[in-house]
């Protein structure tokens, strides 16, 4: 997990994010929404939501499983509450199909 | 969280036990289903119990993540599949594939369930042959026993798909919210949703709780819930059927949206109507309606189940959710306890009763008896709960004689009567290796070979059967084979060659118990079937810990009946009970002979010990004061009473102050609380409220020698 | 907005645990209250064959077979008599129910972690072993005992030992 900052900002998951690893990535997420706090990203300026969002990284998820999908869902939920926008991205064609299976297409704002 | 994932395997294994019970019993269903199929093989409705034994016992595998499970189950549910669709024709070969392929599943369930050694190769060896049946499309070569051995297909069954679109889609709404341990119980969801989908057409759309503080939740805990539509053609048994191990009846909401799918479709605003549902549609259904609801009942789950009504079709699972539950042992134990305690309370009330006047306390002493009866059938009921069929255990017999048959060569036909008879949970678990062991024995011992039953001029095919019974407060459990019968003088040669003491002159009944003495066996080769050095003795010293007793009637040429008689329950044990200085104590009655003042000149003295001489035998007398090191009012085997009593041949005579009573008393365990009292089988409580110990007359033997 | 930093306070380190008091001969003694289930009276036991004397016997506690031990004969104190002031302290050991014999119980007690002092070698009747320390109250001194490694003893021989 890193968090870039920059013109977006950009967090990665990887691996594994399932009921065995929440625990584990817990942690960090909640760090990363910390940061995001602190460096200003929310707010009440009014341009956050377009200058603020944060793109989650999926690239590196080799698998997930309902327990890491509704992580990630409260993380985003997290963001939204901060009024901090998020989208995923760059999600492997099978991680895609399995957040769909799931039923959470919508809590991550994904079309299918 | 640590604390939490200490408690995680314990909650774990705890709901897994409920997949484990499910999964045994659908494995005990499948294969007492395969051992009783004609040989003209299965009929539609047992070939399809069997597919959703198989098919059950997959999707829970694969919901708990017992992946392993799912592989043999799968080729075996497809090959079933198959069949019911009649591509594949039945052989009577399957069964034992069948049954083999059980074995495996049974293998990997109890490495699961106990960590017991599970061999892989098993696995695939099952799994590549289900799968070579399925490929060649029939396991027999010969094409012709093939098309005989198939059932004519009416047109609209062999093609199950327009079956089913005759029966109407429904529209489904799902709520599910789940345990919030559901995720740290190991399930997956996603098998859960693909077995849906298996129905038909399934969205799935999760949802939050509106507001969660990131920085507090617990990532392990579901709060999402989830709104599901399935359209389908199943009955909701069927959808709640899928849940079964996942959800309470609380967490899944099921309503049917609208009677047909179609007819809303057509409508151009589908959507606004199915929102929009008269109420007389929109119905919540729990299970226990489900199987009431024509519609659910009449189309299964995939359309294939005609009528789940009918005797052996997969109905059971629901209708028998319906009308019982599942309970520990402990609670009913509990229960039993308690209501033990009820009528010692009553007799007390009872006891303080008989002082007073019975013409001024008329109505007093009418509730109270009234009061009695009530306990009574209070107390009959709930050990009735404790009690089950002992088809139990003999369903498992069919096929072990299938087995030993085929491999001695020889042909028996199996019948059980009596299979209702109820009796102790706890007896039926002691029970089932005493008559394996005389059903084996049966087998290989006394049936004889179909040549020599029709040189004896009897038909080649024998018979053993299993019948149970209760005869006033016992179960009686005869095992019989119409073999050859013991063999009187065999018996006799054999003993005297054991050095065990017989003479020629004893009564045939005499003779038959020589074979219960150790180390006994008459058969001429020590076979892998019985006399594997365990023999008779073993099976009577576990019907004697059982407080049971074992008879047998034998005649030669006509066969031999083997006779178990077991008390109702364990909890309660017929007593004599006695007194010992201010104490008293409860013999068990199937221990005790007869009670005796001896008269003086038969008491004499061997070694310094004491013995009574009773019918020609010197019987050593045991004197419970002093054994237990405590006060007696009598110490004097000829001013005392003297008990005999007799267990697997070693007699004693109990030396007593007096016999009181004779009664049932209700078994109860000191270790409970306390160690274990050496010559003891534990303690019961009396009418007055006080403690009795319960003695151990084989422990008692132990004591004495020891002393 | 909190970024998760928990703002517990810390518990002092007064914290209060409570003690059932009790006689044997003359000495003051304490059990942890929490292991106490009921108080009752000295009732008729039933004897048990070959056990040591102290242990009096086994009575029927509601259904349940109690085991009855007499610590005035185990530790050698007091007199053991028996009559209606006789007290049994039913308690709830290691999952077991057992019943303790004593000349009386006093009072319950509530005594702070700087209340109780570690036991001397020697004093008691009861070893030190099983003494968890000394409480004072009101000038009074208390042994307060640890009823589970004293109950689980070999010498009380009550449970099975397990090797």
């Amino acid at each position: 997990m890193n968090t870039e900052a920059g013109e977006s900002l950009k967090t990665c998951l990887d691996g594994e994010c399932s009921m065995s690893t929440v625990a584990g990535k817990y942690p960090a997420l909640m760090n990363c929404l910390a940061r995001l706090l602190d460096s200003g990203a929310s707010g009440e300026r009014n341009d956050c939501s377009t200058s603020g969002a944060l793109l989650v990284d999926l690239t590196g998820v080799t698998d997930i499983d309902a327990c890491g999908c509704q992580l990630l869902a409260l993380f985003l939920s997290g963001l939204k509450q901060n009024n901090i926008s998020a989208q995923l991205t760059n999600i492997p064609d099978t991680i895609r199909s399995k957040i769909h299976f799931l039923g959470f297409d919508s809590e991550f704002n994904l079309s299918h | 969280m640590t604390q939490s994932d200490q408690n995680n395997n314990i909650d774990l294994n705890q709901f897994n036990q409920v997949f484990f019970e499910e999964c045994a019993e659908h494995l005990a269903e499948m294969e007492q289903i395969l051992v009783s199929l004609p040989d003209e093989g299965p009929d539609e409705e047992q070939l399809n119990a069997i597919f959703r034994a198989a098919h059950s016992i997959k999707g829970g595998a694969g919901i708990f993540g017992f992946q392993d499970m799912t592989v043999v189950t799968h080729v075996l549910e497809s090959l079933l599949d198959r069949m019911r669709n009649h591509e594949i024709p039945f052989s009577t070969a399957m069964v034992d594939l069948f049954l083999e392929a059980g074995d495996v599943i049974s293998m990997q369930l109890a490495g699961h369930r106990d960590g017991a050694f599970v061999r892989q190769e098993a696995i695939e060896q099952i799994s590549a042959k289900l799968q070579q049946v399925i490929d060649a499309g029939s396991l027999d070569a010969p094409a012709g026993s093939a098309s005989a051995a198939m059932i004519p297909v009416p047109e609209e069954i062999a093609q199950s798909g327009t079956v089913a679109s005759e029966h109407s889609d429904q529209r489904y709404e799902l709520v599910f919210t789940p345990d919030p341990d559901i995720f740290r119980r190991g399930i997956r969801l996603e098998n859960l949703f693909a077995e849906l989908e298996e129905l038909g057409e399934l969205t799935v759309t999760a949802g939050l709780p509106a507001t969660t503080d990131f920085n507090s939740i617990d990532p392990e805990i579901c709060v999402c819930s989830w709104r599901m539509t399935l359209v389908t053609t199943a009955g909701e048994a069927d959808i709640r059927d899928i849940f079964e191990f996942v959800a309470d009846l609380d967490q899944l909401q099921l309503r049917t949206v609208s009677e047909n799918v179609r007819e809303i479709s057509a409508s151009d605003d589908s959507k606004a109507i199915a929102t929009v549902t008269p109420p007389e549609n929109t119905r919540l259904m729990p299970t226990g309606e489900s199987a009431a609801d024509p519609a659910g009942a009449a189309t299964g789950r995939r359309a294939y189940d005609k009528n789940e009504l009918a005797a052996g079709a997969y109905g059971r699972r629901t209708s028998e959710a319906e009308s019982s539950i599942r309970v520990g042992v402990t609670k009913v134990d509990q229960l039993i306890n308690q209501v033990g305690e009820l009528v010692i309370t009553q007799l007390m009330l009872a006891q303080t009763a008989t002082v007073l006047d019975p013409v001024l306390h008329e109505n007093l002493h009418r509730s109270l008896l009234q009061l009695e009866r009530n306990t009574r059938d209070l107390q009959q009921s709930v050990m009735s709960i404790r009690l089950v069929p002992i088809s139990i255990v003999f369903s498992r017999f069919p096929r072990m004689v299938r087995e030993l048959a085929a491999k001695l060569g020889k042909q028996v036909e199996l019948k059980t009567v009596g299979d209702t008879t109820e009796l102790d949970k706890g007896l039926i678990e002691k029970i089932t290796d005493p008559l394996t062991h005389l059903v084996r024995n049966c087998m290989d011992h006394a049936l004889e070979t179909p040549e020599a039953r029709i040189a004896a001029g009897k038909e080649p095919c024998g018979t053993i059967t299993l019948r149970a019974s209760q005869i006033g407060g016992r179960i009686v459990i005869d095992v019989i084979d119409d073999g050859a019968g013991l063999n009187r003088a065999k018996i006799l040669a054999k003993a005297a060659e054991r050095g065990i003491p017989a003479s020629d002159n004893m009564s045939d009944e005499e003779v038959w118990q020589l074979i219960f003495a150790p180390g006994f066996s008459t058969a001429e080769c020590v076979t892998d079937i019985s006399g594997r050095g365990v023999g008779m003795d073993v099976v009577l010293r576990n019907v004697q810990s059982m407080s049971g007793r074992v008879n047998i009637s034998s005649e030669p040429g006509n066969g031999t009946r083997v006779t178990i008689s077991l008390p109702l329950t364990l909890a309660i044990l017929d007593g004599l009970s006695v007194a010992v200085g201010q104490e008293k104590f409860i013999i068990p009655l199937n221990s005790i002979v007869e009670s005796l003042q001896p008269a003086p000149e038969s008491l004499k003295t061997v070694n310094g010990g004491n013995v009574v001489h009773v019918r020609g035998e010197y019987i050593p007398i045991i004197a419970l004061y002093e054994l237990f090191n405590m006060d007696a009012l009598v110490k004097e085997p000829g001013k005392g009473i003297l008990i005999l009593i007799d267990v697997e041949g070693e007699k004693a005579a109990l030396l007593v102050d007096a016999l009181l009573d004779e009664h049932q008393v209700v078994i109860k365990s000191i270790e409970t609380n306390y160690r274990k009292v050496e010559g003891t089988a534990g303690a019961t409580i009396l009418g007055d409220g006080r403690v009795a110990l319960i003695l151990d007359v084989n422990s008692l033997f132990r004591m004495r020698k020891q002393k | 907005m909190q970024t998760g930093q928990e703002l517990i306070g810390k518990n002092g380190t007064g914290v209060a645990s409570e003690y059932l008091t009790f006689t044997l001969g003359s000495e003051e003694y304490g059990i942890d209250i929490l292991k106490v289930q009921e108080i009752r009276g000295y009732d008729t036991v039933t004897h048990i064959a070959n056990a040591p004397e102290f242990i009096k016997g086994v009575i029927n506690l509601r259904g349940v077979i109690v085991p009855i031990v007499d610590m005035r004969i185990k530790f050698k104190v007091g007199v053991p008599s028996y009559n209606e002031f006789t007290v049994v302290i039913i308690m709830n050991v290691l999952g077991r129910v057992i019943g303790m014999v004593v000349d009386g119980v006093s009072d319950v007690v509530a005594l702070s972690g700087d209340q109780i002092k570690p036991a001397p070698e020697m004093g008691a009747a009861m070893d030190t072993d099983y003494i968890t320390g000394l409480g004072t109250l009101n000038d009074q001194m208390l042994i307060l005992v640890d009823i589970e490694k004293l109950m689980s003893s070999e010498e009380m021989q009550v449970m099975e030992q397990v090797n």
